[in-house]
């Protein structure tokens, strides 16, 4: 009977290669996001500026949990919603406007699957 | 082609939720007046679909619909029907324009009260098309 030795070794080199793609998701998470906050500010329709408050409260929010890395990005500012859905509203920074959080999401879909694929790639 | 507000006025008005172009229903600016009516903004899309010619396109634009009715809830309503009456409809060929498929993609919600004291609601469909 043949006997295969070594599968330990194979197992923790698995593991251990799984672990980086692990990390290198959650980097590549956090590359998406940085993608993103910079596209709502060089790509109309830019964040809406009067005082800064909400293009300041721009947050994001990166967990590990034992099935893999969530993220949460977005605004804490309790008025984003009604300034992100106010189409057709006069914002004093020019080239702002309404959905700008949307597009942007819309605009990078395939830039940021790109990118998770890049930095999760052994 | 038109501005996909356009064509979904046209089914909006086909749809008998007695909507008229111009005097309730309104595209791309919304007016002082009526205190009742409906407004459709074309709205930021995906990209277009990608490829090596010309003659193949395919685009994926965006439409938010607003509702302003001096009641919360007769807007509400008529911003549910509208939901119901666009939401998963497809294959449909308006002014030479295929629409492959509209999807409601954000719920219908309450906007705010205007300056007059009118509920404004809102509620976003993706679509497809070519």
């Amino acid at each position: 009977m043949a006997k295969i030795s070594g599968m330990d070794n194979v197992l923790r080199n698995l593991n251990k290669e799984i672990g980086k793609m692990e990390k290198a998701s959650g980097r590549g998470l956090i590359k998406s996001a940085a993608l993103l906050r910079r596209s709502m500010d060089t790509e109309a329709p830019l964040i809406p500026v009067d005082f800064g408050h909400l293009r300041g409260s721009w947050f994001t929010d990166l967990r590990h949990y034992t099935k893999g890395y969530e993220m949460r990005l977005g605004f804490t500012a309790n008025y984003a919603w009604y300034v992100h859905e106010n189409v057709g509203a006069n914002f004093k920074r020019p080239g702002a406007g309404a959905k700008f959080f949307e597009a942007a999401l819309k605009r990078n879909t395939d830039k940021i699957l790109e990118i998770i694929r890049r930095e999760a790639k052994v | 082609m038109n501005p996909p507000s356009k064509d979904i006025s046209d089914m909006l008005v086909a749809g008998s939720l007695s909507l008229v172009v111009g005097t309730n229903l309104f595209i791309g600016r919304e007016p002082e007046a009526p205190n009742d009516c409906v407004t459709i903004f074309d709205t930021p899309g995906y990209p277009p679909e990608m490829y090596y010619s010309n003659e193949y396109r395919y685009f994926y634009p965006s439409i938010q619909i607003r509702v302003r009715d001096i009641e919360y809830l007769e807007g509400w309503d008529l911003i549910n029907d509208i939901k119901l009456l666009l939401h998963n409809r497809g294959q449909e060929t308006w002014n030479g324009t295929l629409y492959s498929a509209i999807a409601c993609t954000i719920e219908p919600a309450l906007l705010d009260w205007d300056q007059n004291n009118r509920a404004r609601f809102v509620t976003t469909f993706d679509i497809q098309r070519r």
